[in-house]
């Protein structure tokens, strides 16, 4: 038997349920996708990827709930270049503008939510041009 | 208790079965393995973990067919600034680690995810020397 993980395919805005923990989100608009998560709690967790890169006048969004923050690192990784780590303590979002802060292919993070209501997030961010932090 | 599958593979090629996705691969042949991933199918997953760093020809990870490769790896060397190198998703049909400047040794983790179109993949590769890419048309 396949010990698959489902797979869904965003190609336009969103708000995750909590059902929907432990897949796989391929991002794939290259005009942005807002992406919403649910309310916290604990053990929740998705993983992304970027399918389609987005345009660099758009970006992929990532947000939480008013009352949530997102914690973590992601590494903004430019092909054949130093990589430059970002570090988030208290985010609302993750912001990908399709070049310095990321939502290139080759982009895969995970979220996973922890009994104080964080998003942690940890991973690999695609980019190009001056890395800036993808955290906002 | 939740468990992962270990699946070691110490010879010259292996296929990957549907039925494995969701396991640990361990890379367990210093003159190098040539793994080819199943036929692309949402949902499928493998981590590959080096057990034994290979020293010649390579450990490579494929798609089947006509399938693609895109993906992210951070090329690390110890106590040394990382190099990232990132598969395109469109030409790029592989992963080829050569023990040193590609990668391949001990201290590699990655996952292969599907998602029905092509092959993400994301983790950490060990190298040596200058760093080269790991991707592969």
């Amino acid at each position: 038997m396949d010990n698959r993980i489902r797979v869904k395919t965003l190609t336009a805005n969103t708000t995750l349920g909590k059902n929907d923990s432990g897949s796989l989100f391929v991002l794939k608009n290259d005009d942005g996708v807002k992406v919403t998560l649910p309310t916290k709690g604990r053990g929740l967790f998705y993983d992304f990827v970027v399918g389609t890169s987005v345009t660099a006048s758009d970006k992929y969004e990532i947000e939480t709930q008013t009352a949530d923050k997102i914690r973590g690192v992601l590494v903004n990784s430019k092909d054949d270049t130093a990589s430059k780590s970002f570090v988030a303590t208290s985010s609302d979002e993750i912001d990908m503008n399709g070049s310095t802060t990321g939502g290139l292919i080759g982009t895969g993070f995970r979220l996973v939510c922890d009994n104080d209501g964080i998003w942690n997030v940890f991973g690999l961010n695609g980019s190009s041009g001056t890395e800036t932090t993808p955290f906002a | 208790m939740q468990r992962r599958r270990f699946v070691d593979i110490k010879s010259t090629t292996a296929t990957l079965g549907r039925n494995q996705s969701g396991a640990v691969i361990r890379l367990d042949r210093a003159e190098g393995i040539v793994i080819t991933l199943p036929t692309a199918r949402a949902g499928l997953w493998y981590d590959f973990l080096v057990k034994t760093s290979v020293t010649s020809n390579a450990y490579e990870v494929a798609a089947a067919g006509t399938t693609k490769v895109g993906g992210a790896l951070v090329n690390s060397k110890d106590n040394t600034a990382s190099k990232s190198f990132l598969g395109d998703g469109s030409s790029d049909v592989k992963v080829s680690m050569n023990g040193t400047t590609t990668g391949g040794r001990v201290g590699t983790y990655f996952r292969a995810f599907c998602d029905g179109t092509i092959w993400h993949i994301v983790g950490d590769n060990a190298s040596s020397s200058t760093e080269a890419t790991p991707f592969s048309s």
